[in-house]
């Protein structure tokens, strides 16, 4: 039979009512708590017993103190003395127990019982939520700069579209906590003045659902890259790492004696050189080839050029140069596919090596599949608003797509790009659920053209 | 809205600074507002700590005398003003209740 048991926790620091009931549940069952975290609370085997649980606020503790204070001491021995034993301090928390059932409960006043709670809030909920919102925020800007500068590429990675409702869930959470706070701490105020204590109310549905919604967002997001696992299993090995680390640190910290602000100082630098170190780490594993990102292409060869190491890729391509030209000659062909609900996206290039007499016959195109028509015209206007002619000091730099005649392409609608040097021979093809964006290093043919539109027309990506 | 805080006391307070017209031990406190109750007000040791520690703060009470973790204290003036002004407001709460019942009896 196990003695000791860990719970995942999920209820509000700030409903002491919940606590004390789910404590005196455990009890009951035959479990003392003994430890507590953000995540897991430790119980401890012990005979079932019908005990009273005190959930008791001191505004001026904190998790990283490296012994209670003379002033919380004080506090602790008055509840001594009128029968509460202390079980556990945790951060601005402590929680006391009692088998007298007709023991007078430790906060009797709600008056000052709802300042204790609001000043730990404000102290704890507001930098931590504001924090988190910011951070979230942040993160989200960075996502809609992803979306202008690339729309195809975002649209079609499911890590993306299921990153952002995650983000707005967590957005949400973080400021619907700052709002509950304000809104109980207005409401208890008044509650308090007719001698009610009005609890912090968590929300079962509201706070399970956050964490089920915010797991599934987080699976799809996941689920829908091409990374492969093991390189998903180091971030979350990390991320893993460096929260025991910095909490390892802090409870060493604490039993030698570290002042609080020492002790936070010490823990958030570990935690940044930690998360920098471990970025650089995997990004350098990723780069360096052993740490796979994925099942992007893989280089079926090396060849050396004026002192450089390049490799070959022989990817399957839609089109190739071959397809329009008769030409003999080495290429290195790659291709990436990606694709969610929304949108199928192939991005692939037919190189030269280099080396070889022959130039010019190279290509690069990307192809977009769209799967919600609403998405269609963003799509194309986003790839058309990628090019706009600049002014600067009363000189034009031409960059802007002109529209050309479909029919070569067997097309809806066509564009041709134009630059400053002149006409480019990129094109922008549209059919009916499929854009395309191609640039051919050598300039093609009507009956080249009338080739590729076909191909791409046709081709399924696959 | 809220009341400023102290402008008026809550049972607890007011029993508190009754109690502190003479000097006692901050644990004694608790049994002595039971026994002046006869058990009508009862306070937790969380609150008592919480509301002296505020009246401290505020300079309602001083200490006294420590040992080791048990303290004693004695209300101030300031505190006895308020407990006063207290009084007088629980009083004309009293009267107001009595002329209304009056009025009531003889109309």
């Amino acid at each position: 039979m196990r003695k000791v048991k860990r719970v995942f926790t999920n209820f509000s620091f700030y409903d002491p009512q919940t606590i004390q009931k789910k404590l005196e549940e455990m009890a009951a069952r035959g479990w003392m708590i003994r430890k507590a975290d953000n995540l897991f609370w430790t119980y401890e085997r012990m005979e079932p017993q019908k005990l009273r649980f005190a959930v008791t606020y001191f505004p001026g503790a904190s998790e990283f103190d490296p012994r209670p204070s003379e002033k919380q001491l004080d506090k602790e021995a008055f509840c001594a003395q009128d029968g509460w034993e202390l079980v556990l301090r945790w951060d601005a928390i402590q929680i006391f127990y009692t088998d007298r059932e007709n023991a007078v409960p430790i906060d009797t006043d709600p008056v000052p019982q709802v300042e204790n709670i609001h000043r730990v809030m404000k102290k704890k909920v507001l930098f931590t939520q504001l924090f988190t919102a910011v951070l979230i925020v942040l993160q989200m800007y960075l996502q809609y700069g992803q979306l202008r500068r690339d729309p195809a590429d975002y649209l079609s990675s499911s890590f993306y579209i299921f990153s952002l409702p995650l983000g707005v869930l967590l957005f949400l959470a973080a400021v619907h906590e700052v709002w509950v706070c304000f809104r109980w701490h207005a409401r208890a105020r008044r509650a308090a003045e007719d001698g009610i204590f009005l609890p912090v109310k968590s929300s079962w549905w509201w706070s399970w659902g956050l964490v089920l919604l915010s797991a599934l967002f987080l699976v799809l997001a996941v689920s829908g890259t091409s990374l492969r696992l093991l390189y998903l299993v180091c971030w979350l090995v990390m991320m893993g790492a460096i929260y025991a680390l910095a909490n390892r640190l802090m409870g060493w910290m604490k039993k030698k004696g570290a002042p609080r602000l020492v002790n936070l100082g010490a823990s958030s630098l570990l935690i940044m050189a930690l998360t920098f170190v471990g970025v650089a780490g995997v990004v350098a594993a990723a780069l360096g080839g052993w740490l796979p990102l994925g099942e992007d292409s893989q280089p079926v060869g090396q060849y050396d050029w004026d002192g450089l190491t390049m490799d070959i890729y022989d990817d399957p391509l839609p089109l190739t140069v071959e397809d329009l030209v008769e030409v003999d000659a080495r290429w290195s062909r790659q291709a990436r596919v990606q694709e969610s609900f929304l949108v199928r996206y192939g991005e692939y290039r037919q190189d030269l090596l280099y080396g070889q007499e022959l130039r010019g016959y190279e290509l690069s195109y990307e192809i977009t599949d769209v799967k919600l028509p609403i998405l269609y015209e963003f799509l194309k206007n986003s790839l058309i608003d990628q090019h706009r002619d600049e002014v600067h000091d009363d000189f034009v730099f031409v960059d802007h797509y002109e529209a050309v005649d479909p029919a070569p392409w067997g097309a809806l609608e066509a564009w041709q790009l134009h630059w400053s040097d002149g006409v480019l021979n990129t094109y922008l093809v549209c059919w009916e659920n499929r854009i395309v964006e191609i640039k051919f290093y050598w300039a093609p043919t009507r009956a080249q053209i009338q080739t590729a539109g076909e191909i791409l027309q046709n081709t399924r990506l696959a | 809205m809220p009341r400023e805080k102290f402008k008026t006391l809550t049972e607890q307070m007011f029993y508190i600074l009754l109690c502190l017209r003479r000097e006692c031990r901050g644990v004694d406190i608790l049994e002595t507002v039971r026994a002046t109750t006869a058990g009508r007000v009862t306070i937790g040791s969380g609150t008592l700590y919480d509301l002296l520690d505020q009246f401290l703060a505020e300079g309602m009470i001083r200490e006294t005398r420590v040992e080791g973790r048990s303290r004693s204290y004695l209300i101030t003036d300031k505190g006895r003003e308020l407990l006063g002004r207290e009084y007088r407001r629980i009083r004309c709460q009293a009267a107001d209740y009595d002329r209304v019942l009056r009025e009531e009896g003889a109309g």
